[in-house]
C-alpha cells in the first residue's frame, strides 16, 4: 500500500503523458455564424443605442432649461424682495429724521 | 505557415486566412480553455469567444508578440473572466442562501472532471487532481495548466502572463506546494 506522500506524489503526476483535447471540429463554421449574426444585428443595436441617448440628453436639456427658470424666478424675487426691503428702509429713515 | 504574410492576410479580413487560423489553433485553445474551465461546454463557448476576439482585434495586433502567444493569451483572459464571474455568482448564491433563497440559486456542480486526454488508469487521480487545481490562486492555476495540461515552456507560459521566466518558476513551485497541502487535507478526509 502507498504511503500518503507516495499517493499525494502520483497525484501531481497524474497529468504527465496526457494528450490534448481536440475541439469542435465545427468551430470556423459556429464563429463564422456568429460574425455574420453580429454584422446583421448591428444596426438595431446601433439604433437602441442612439434612441437612449437622445433621451438622455432630451431629460438633460429639460433639467437645464427647468433649473435656468428656478433661478430666474428666485433671482426675480430675491430682487423684489430687495427692492422692498430698500424702499421699507429708506422710508423709515426719512421717517425718524422729521 | 509564414507568420509575416499570414497576418498581413488576416489584418486583410482573408476569410481562407481565418479559417487556417481557426484550424491550427482550435485544439490549443480547447484544450487551454478545458484546462482552466474544467467543463467542455464553458470551453467550447470560450473557444468561440477566443476566435471572435482574434476576428475583431486582429487589425490592433500589434505582432510584438507571435500570434500564438497573443492567442493564448486571450484565451487565457476569457478563461479567467468567465472563472470570476462565475466566483460571484457563487458569492450572491450564498447571500441569497441566507435570505431563504435556495429557491432562485442554481446548485454549483461539483461533479468530478475527466479530461478526454488522460489515459485510463490515471482518471481518478486526475479527477482529484483537477479538484485540487480549482482551489489554487487564479496565477498558479495558470501556469500549472498551461504547462502541465498544454505543454507550454516556462518562456512560452513568460510570455503569455507578461511575467519574467523565474515569476513563472516561483508560481509553479508554489502551486505544487499548495497542491500538497491540498491533496493532504483530501486524502486525510477520505482517509486513503
Amino acid at each position: 500500500m502507498d504511503s500518503m506522500e507516495d499517493t499525494i506524489n502520483k497525484t501531481i503526476e497524474s497529468l504527465d503523458g496526457i494528450h490534448r483535447a481536440a475541439g469542435n471540429p465545427f468551430l470556423y463554421e459556429k464563429v463564422m455564424q456568429r460574425i455574420n449574426n453580429n454584422l446583421l444585428n448591428t444596426a438595431p443595436v446601433n439604433n437602441r443605442i442612439i434612441w437612449r441617448f437622445a433621451a438622455l440628453l432630451a431629460l438633460l436639456i429639460s433639467f437645464n432649461i427647468m433649473s435656468l427658470i428656478y433661478l430666474n424666478n428666485f433671482s426675480n424675487n430675491c430682487q423684489a424682495d430687495v427692492a422692498s426691503l430698500a424702499h421699507e428702509y429708506f422710508t423709515y429713515m426719512e421717517s425718524i429724521k422729521f | 505557415m509564414n507568420e509575416d504574410n499570414f497576418i498581413s492576410r488576416l489584418k486583410a479580413k482573408d476569410q481562407s486566412a481565418f479559417k487556417e487560423l481557426v484550424e491550427h489553433f482550435r485544439d490549443r485553445v480547447y484544450n487551454t480553455a478545458l484546462g482552466l474551465l474544467q467543463d467542455d461546454k464553458d470551453a467550447e463557448d470560450i473557444s468561440q469567444e477566443v476566435f471572435l476576439e482574434v476576428y475583431r482585434s486582429i487589425t490592433d495586433f500589434r505582432e510584438k508578440s507571435k500570434v500564438s502567444t497573443w492567442i493564448y493569451r486571450i484565451t487565457v483572459q476569457k478563461s479567467l473572466e468567465y472563472i470570476r464571474k462565475q466566483n460571484r455568482k457563487k458569492r450572491s448564491a450564498t447571500l441569497l442562501s441566507l435570505f431563504g433563497k435556495e429557491n432562485l440559486v442554481t446548485a454549483p456542480d461539483n461533479s468530478p472532471f475527466y479530461h478526454p486526454g488522460v489515459q485510463l488508469e490515471n482518471k481518478e487521480r486526475t479527477a482529484i487532481l483537477f479538484k485540487a487545481i480549482k482551489k489554487l490562486p487564479v496565477n498558479q492555476r495558470m501556469a500549472f495548466t498551461l504547462n502541465k495540461v498544454e505543454y507550454l515552456s516556462y518562456q512560452e507560459i513568460a510570455e503569455i502572463m507578461k511575467v519574467s521566466v523565474s515569476s513563472v518558476e516561483s508560481l509553479l513551485f508554489r502551486a505544487k506546494q499548495n497542491l500538497r497541502k491540498i491533496l493532504t487535507g483530501f486524502y486525510k478526509e477520505n482517509e486513503i
